[in-house]
């Protein structure tokens, strides 16, 4: 007699090949959460660099950009032959279909440190004030928290951490107002030219616009659990308006029937 | 560090092949890793094996290691995670990426490899691991592999400090010597008499800062020796005056003033060196009045506050609150060592020698005290000052209860943070 046994299922092969498919669907979980990782790093990764001027690492970051690419394609191919083969319903389609929205976010946010990488670069040399340095750490530090805050909302499913994070964004449109405000007063102080300027203020604007992917990130993650996008809200609002008028149309109608 | 990483390894998977493997093994329903038959021939190593699997003492202390384990079969099927592991499994953030390092490790070990990953994570909070994985043989065959992960962060920062040590203390300390040395070239050569006295005043202002650095190494090296003086009870009011009046001449110089405010009624007493405890706070101020911008306002303010412990355990604090430059997160954990800077071009300008503040940590350590900082750049830096108050104080200040307590201790550093964000 073996000592080894084959681990065996019970019930028909088809139950065999579901537990494969729920096996599949945990780890592209795992999978989303090994790309936010990746990408969440890529911040204080790219600001340290931006602060200390250092440009051989923001060629590293630039480069280290293609797997997250790669994994991103990977992830997506691997929901879309889940959804072909599998036939997924209800809440397993929906999860499938948040996960090919929510990696492109996350790409997305990524590649905006790319950018931060490419301006820093443009504007090497240039003498940053305290309080710009300031306002880039603090813009930098509320971008990877929303980040890291929608995937904790993904991960565990969280549709009131997810609802909460337009509020947190808020903290880092501010902080994007201040920057504009700071990097006007240090260029008409002649600290810094128009052409870091120019760069600094797009700078600030990848920053604020990875809070905006964190917050569609948690848009997504409220369809995938309710089923409900505030998008729907804006239908019913225009649905409603349609209506509201179709009835005061058919009113106006009726008074002049009336009055004749 | 990785002599330690790979002797752990070794340990781990020698008790892991010898007693965790079989103890595995005999788990009903268990693929892999049988040893039963390998060890029958001997009855000693047989002996061996059964004391070991058998000893849950063993289990135990692999699954309490600070390092982290994780053993496979050979088909890279889990086996054992210890806890220090378990973050990895279905980790998120950094942790995610380490359990992708730890994957690629094990796929490489089931292969025969032994790889070495380093994870950098920038965090917050910022961490250095290292992931590595062997495979477990039995008779020349892969059996599964045991994985290890370290957190080397301390590690990594010890060394960094101890090296930027030697490369700073010695550029310190050259600087000025090998300056002097071709002044005093040039001095020999020149016959104008300008030029001669312009290099002469020179030389003697190098003399000045190399004279400053040795003075302040040696006020570091008896600082550091411990506490020389009997320590006697001092108001921190008069050591805060004294302070302000040292730096009166240099505040002037750059239009700071400087605002002393009392958040207590009577005086804050602590038992300590006098001299120790005003060059700590004088040191505080000459930083603040440097890297403030002229005509900005420095605010020192003394108060008690209470920590966990209760009344006994309260402290004397004193908070240098400047409006200045602020520090750069990356520096504000290493501005207490020596020769640390955070801009050597603009130190030049400023002066100092670099020891200021490791002067200021060392008293406070001397005191059973401590210092720390709060900075934002560009909105300003807080040192904060906690020395333990004198039991002199405790017993006469009958207000120091558990019931004032409470209301002392809501001025917590974050408060300040907020305030000035």
């Amino acid at each position: 007699m073996s000592d080894i046994e084959e681990p065996t299922h019970p019930g028909p092969p088809q139950v065999k090949q579901r537990l494969a498919y729920h096996r599949e669907l945990d780890d592209l979980t795992a999978g989303v959460l090994r790309l936010g990782a990746l990408a969440s790093e890529t911040i204080p990764r790219g600001t340290a660099m931006l602060l200390d001027g250092n440009l051989k690492s923001a060629q590293d970051l630039i480069d280290a950009d293609d797997e997250i690419d790669n994994l991103t394609l990977a992830l997506e191919d691997k929901c879309f032959s889940l959804i072909a083969l599998q036939s997924p319903m209800a809440g397993e389609l929906r999860r499938l279909m948040t996960i090919t929205k929510v990696v492109a976010e996350i790409e997305r946010s990524a590649d905006l440190m790319v950018n931060v990488c490419k301006a820093a670069r443009r504007m090497y040399g240039a003498q940053l004030s305290p309080t710009i340095r300031g306002l880039i750490a603090s813009m930098s530090t509320e971008a990877n928290k929303l980040l890291r805050l929608s995937l904790d909302a993904f991960a565990d499913e969280n549709v009131s951490l997810a609802d909460a994070l337009p509020d947190i964004d808020n903290e880092l449109d501010q902080l994007n107002r201040d920057m504009v405000g700071a990097i006007f007063s240090a260029h008409a102080e002649e600290q810094i030219d128009l052409a870091a300027a120019v760069q600094l203020a797009l700078i600030a604007r990848y920053y604020e616009r990875i809070g905006d992917h964190a917050v569609n990130v948690g848009e997504r993650v409220s369809y995938m659990v309710t089923g409900w996008l505030p998008e729907h809200n804006g239908r019913l609002r225009a649905e409603y308006r349609v209506r509201m008028a179709a009835e005061a149309e058919d009113a106006a109608d009726n008074d002049a029937e009336n009055e004749e | 560090m990785g002599l330690y990483l790979g002797l752990a390894i070794a340990v781990v998977a020698g008790l892991l092949g010898a007693g965790l493997g079989s103890w595995w093994a005999r788990r009903p329903g268990t693929e892999g890793l049988s040893q039963r038959r390998t060890v029958e021939p001997s009855t000693a190593s047989s002996r061996r094996d059964v004391s070991l699997h058998t000893d849950a003492r063993v289990v135990r202390a692999v699954t309490d290691l600070e390092l982290g384990v994780v053993v496979t079969d050979a088909d890279g099927g889990e086996v054992f995670r210890n806890r220090s592991a378990e973050q990895y499994a279905t980790g998120r953030h950094g942790n995610a990426l380490v359990g992708a390092a730890l994957e690629r490790v094990i796929d490489g070990a089931r292969v025969g490899l032994s790889l070495e990953e380093s994870v950098d994570l920038y965090g917050p909070p910022a961490r250095n691991l290292q992931v590595q994985a062997s495979p477990l043989m039995v008779e020349s065959r892969i059996d599964g592999v045991v994985a290890a992960i370290e957190d080397v962060t301390e590690a990594r920062y010890n060394d960094r400090v101890r090296s930027d040590f030697v490369a700073n203390v010695s550029h310190e300390l050259r600087t000025p010597v090998g300056a002097m040395s071709i002044l005093a070239e040039t001095l020999v050569d020149s016959e104008d008499v300008a030029v001669k006295t312009r290099m002469a005043k020179r030389i003697q202002s190098e003399c000045l800062r190399l004279s400053e650095t040795l003075e302040d190494l040696l006020v570091l090296s008896r600082l550091e020796s411990g506490p020389t003086s009997e320590p006697e009870t001092l108001d921190m009011q008069s050591a805060v005056t004294m302070a302000v009046e040292r730096t009166s001449a240099a505040a002037r110089r750059r239009g700071v003033d400087v605002v002393v405010s009392k958040e207590t009624n009577g005086p804050v007493l602590v038992d300590g060196d006098h001299s120790q405890l005003t060059s700590a706070v004088a040191n505080l101020l000459d930083n603040a009045i440097k890297y403030s911008d002229e005509g900005r306002g420095i605010k020192i303010s003394i108060g008690t506050e209470s920590t966990a412990l209760g009344s006994r355990g309260a402290m004397a604090t004193v908070s240098v609150i400047d409006g200045g430059i602020g520090i750069p997160e990356a520096d504000r954990k290493r501005i207490f060592e020596r020769f640390y800077r955070v801009d050597s071009a603009r130190s030049r300008e400023t002066g100092g020698t670099g020891l200021g503040l490791a002067i200021v940590r060392h008293a406070m350590i001397n005191h059973g005290g401590s210092v720390e900082v709060v900075s934002k750049e560009g909105t300003g830096s807080t040192f904060t000052l906690s020395i333990p108050l004198s039991p002199t104080q405790l017993q006469t200040d009958s207000s120091f209860g558990e019931a004032n307590a409470e209301d002392v201790g809501i001025r917590d550093h974050r408060t300040i943070e907020d305030s000035e964000a």
